[in-house]
């Protein structure tokens, strides 16, 4: 018999897919008779549901020139030497490569 | 691409990702495109949860493409690339962190969640705001406590929730990218929610009290 504690415990499987059946249903079989638990359940998922909701889909229009000019600066200060040693690097390592 | 081979082609098709690094690699200009257009949605979007600027998401975006693009001629494939830059993006945004204030440690899990009795039973009520929280209130304005509330979180657990909750990885991708345990990378991401959670519920429910003390008013 799971104990209101033992859930908290067992949350973050739950919530996951992690628990074992058996378990699983013995947890549900709690929240169906403990109020307390079962709002801590949902509000747990909800808190879930909304930080994926945060995921940036707004990047500034202007990153991409921003990027590529940056890293051009920074290639051109390299210097032939080190473009030429990181080309022979990559070569070197190729076969390594996935 | 002109001049490539049957063979090259469908490696990149196959491959999109082990290419791209064997073009870095060889130099290509236009891979450092490539490179941008692929990943700089992620990186920003990492950064920025990260970071909580995105004045600092975009200086970390320059960094990390930079490191990649420097030292691609370093990257063994041992990881995806994907996974590579996410690492760097993660370490990058967490060394800035290092800079600010230190964010106070985290109460121990019991503290997070509902109060226990001694006999392990809850010891209050535990309003349950999930439907509250789609039907009554702006879901934007709801995101946006929560993303000040992932602020608040110290850097370790802010890194684990933003991978997982955030971006979406799954527990192996955040494990290896952060280079811990998984017992460690679950413990982080539960006191983590639970954090967020409270946070949540402290906006909440004072507003649907008042919303319900209005309602009652009407009636």
């Amino acid at each position: 018999m799971l104990r209101c504690r033992d859930i908290g415990q067992l949350l973050h499987d739950y919530v996951e897919g992690d628990l074992g059946p058996g378990t699983a249903q013995e947890l549900e079989a709690h929240l169906a008779d403990c109020p307390g638990c079962l709002g801590f359940v949902n509000t747990y998922r909800q808190t879930v549901a909304v930080a994926h909701e945060l995921r940036c889909d707004d990047i500034p229009p202007e990153l991409q020139d921003k990027l590529q000019n940056f890293l051009a600066r920074k290639r051109q200060a390299r210097g032939p030497w080190a473009r030429l040693r990181a080309r022979l690097g990559g070569l070197w390592r190729r076969d390594r490569l996935p | 691409m002109r001049g490539e081979s049957p063979e090259a082609k469908r490696a990149s098709a196959e491959d999109p990702d082990g290419a791209l690094v064997r073009r870095l690699q060889a130099g290509n200009e236009a891979a450092v495109e490539t490179l941008i257009a692929r990943y700089q949605r992620r990186v920003f979007g990492l950064a920025l949860r990260l970071t909580g600027s995105r004045e600092d998401a975009e200086e970390v975006a320059q960094d990390v493409f930079w490191k990649v693009v420097d030292g691609a001629s370093s990257f063994r494939g041992e990881a995806a690339l994907s996974t590579w830059i996410y690492r760097i993006t993660t370490n990058t945004a967490l060394m800035r962190l290092r800079k600010r204030p230190k964010t106070p440690p985290l109460p121990f899990d019991e503290a997070l969640g509902p109060a226990m009795t001694e006999e392990g039973t809850i010891a209050e009520a535990v309003p349950d705001w999930s439907r509250l929280a789609s039907a009554e209130l702006e879901r934007k304005e709801l995101a946006e406590r929560l993303e000040t509330a992932v602020q608040e979180l110290p850097p370790d657990y802010r890194a684990v929730v933003v991978l997982r909750d955030v971006q979406g990885l799954s527990a192996d991708e955040a494990r290896e990218i952060l280079d811990i345990s998984l017992p460690s990378l679950k413990s982080r991401l539960h006191r983590g929610r639970l954090f967020l959670r409270k946070r949540l519920g402290e906006y909440l429910l004072p507003r649907i009290a008042a919303s319900e003390r209005r309602g009652g008013h009407d009636a």
